[in-house]
């Protein structure tokens, strides 16, 4: 608000005015006060500012008088009890504020987070079986795969076994050689007591001639010429060449063939066929049974009537 | 401010409070008994004062203590009429002749026109600090000044006229 310029207020604007530092409304005010008081404006008009200059050369003696010690400002030192007060303080403030903390993070954790989390867990754990399945199957295929290298190497082995014995064969001479089949031949034939010249075994014939003198019956009629009969003194024997047959037999019968006609005929030398002719002849093969026949179906007509009656 | 500080506005004030203090009372050595009254006071507050507002702080107590010191001889003079004889102590070591006609006219000036006046064109404050230092509003110390201004026009004039 513009105060109201007239005589009595007008030497308080009177030096704005005259070092040009009344501006605005004032400034407009004072210019209507003037032109309403001319005695006033011509006062103004004639008026000189006089500045005064400062005096140079005023000098205080005494100033060190004046000057105090300079003293190294200790610094503002605050009793302990209020440092404990305020240690106090920023403790409670600390705890409360962590209290706070840790309530919101209880609070806020709850629904949601298990929630979120849950999921989480159960993949997870799908995840560690899926992995373990997967390492179970490559161990099994490991295995599987070894236990198939194995069977092969023991497959290869007889084959790599002949194959050496051939090579060894191979560097043998043609003289040595055929002592050697020799030898072998004559190992199979005293293994599988094989006579090569039957007819001139005398055992057939005390044999036959014991079946002739035991049943007068069949005297006249062809016996077979191979049957070993027991007598009563030769049972124990029999039995046991019967268990030995028996153990035998159990092993396939076409392959073992000619250790059963060892034990229980002397035939003639004779064909492998003609023994099974003779056999089935004999009633010890049925009929159409050639090379599959158990001993258990020749067994009974093996042991006389005498033992078998007990 | 720390005790440097303080020793800092001594060097630096000093010699214009003394200035400041002869213009007012005209009187060099209540002159400088004003000054190392201010310096006192103001050693005793230096710590609650910032260094930027010492300059204003001591021009206030110099005020201040050279009013108390006028009530005190009971040596107010409230008249504005330029007093016939200078009381000027002519055995000072500072040579106080009226080498101007202006340095008469405001010897002339009450004590208050000249202390707003020697504020203004001595140490430049401004209107508004004038006032913050004598304690008087800003627009007494604008009167003020426009009368003294008036003054020593005047005084001037007369000077001139008599020369």
């Amino acid at each position: 608000m513009v105060m109201k310029i007239n005589r009595i207020n007008y030497e308080q604007f009177a030096i704005d005015y005259l070092e040009g530092n009344l501006l605005g409304e004032d400034l407009r005010e004072m210019e209507v006060f003037l032109s309403k008081n001319p005695d006033v404006k011509k006062e103004l008009e004639e008026m000189e500012l006089f500045y005064l200059e400062p005096e140079v050369g005023v000098v205080f003696e005494g100033k060190e008088a004046l000057k105090k010690e300079v003293v190294l400002e200790k610094p503002k030192v605050i009793p302990f009890w209020n440092k404990f007060w305020m240690a106090g303080v920023a403790a409670i403030l600390l705890l409360s504020f962590f209290t706070f903390i840790l309530m919101n993070n209880i609070n806020e954790k709850p629904e949601n987070e298990i929630a979120v989390e849950t999921p989480n867990l159960i993949e997870k754990e799908k995840e560690k079986v899926v992995v373990e399945d997967k390492k179970e199957a490559v161990i099994d295929k490991i295995k599987e795969e070894q236990k198939a290298f194995e069977n092969v190497i023991e497959k290869q082995k007889p084959i790599q076994k002949k194959e050496a014995e051939k090579i060894i064969y191979a560097k043998t001479t043609p003289k040595e050689q055929e002592n050697k089949r020799e030898n072998e031949t004559n190992i199979h034939d005293q293994n599988m007591n094989i006579n090569h010249f039957p007819n001139t075994n005398n055992t057939i014939k005390p044999v036959v001639q014991t079946i002739a003198e035991n049943d007068p019956s069949q005297k006249n009629e062809t016996q077979p010429e191979s049957i070993n009969v027991p007598t009563k003194e030769k049972e124990p024997v029999l039995l046991a060449v019967l268990d030995k047959m028996e153990s035998i037999a159990s092993e396939p019968l076409e392959f073992k063939k000619e250790k059963i006609l060892k034990h229980t005929v002397q035939i003639a030398e004779v064909s492998s066929v003609e023994k099974e002719s003779k056999l089935e002849k004999w009633g010890f093969l049925p009929e159409g049974s050639r090379g599959r026949v158990k001993f258990s179906n020749i067994k009974k007509s093996l042991i006389p009537e005498e033992f078998a009656s007990k | 401010m720390t005790s440097e500080e303080y020793n800092r506005t001594v060097e630096l004030f000093a010699d214009r409070l003394f200035r400041f203090a002869i213009k007012s009372c005209r009187n060099e050595a209540d002159a400088r008994d004003i000054v190392q009254q201010a310096f006192e006071k103001f050693w005793l507050k230096h710590q609650d004062v910032e260094f930027s507002k010492a300059k204003s702080y001591l021009f206030t107590t110099v005020h201040r203590t050279h009013i108390d010191m006028i009530r005190k001889n009971k040596r107010v003079s409230v008249m504005e009429e330029v007093p016939e004889q200078m009381d000027l102590n002519r055995n000072s070591h500072v040579n106080y002749e009226l080498r101007d006609s202006l340095s008469i006219a405001l010897d002339k000036l009450s004590d208050i026109q000249r202390r707003v006046v020697l504020l203004r064109d001595y140490e430049g404050y401004s209107y508004k600090e004038i006032a913050e230092i004598t304690e008087i509003s800003e627009s007494q110390v604008k009167v003020y000044i426009f009368r003294a201004r008036k003054k020593l026009q005047q005084i001037l004039i007369q000077i001139e006229k008599t020369a």
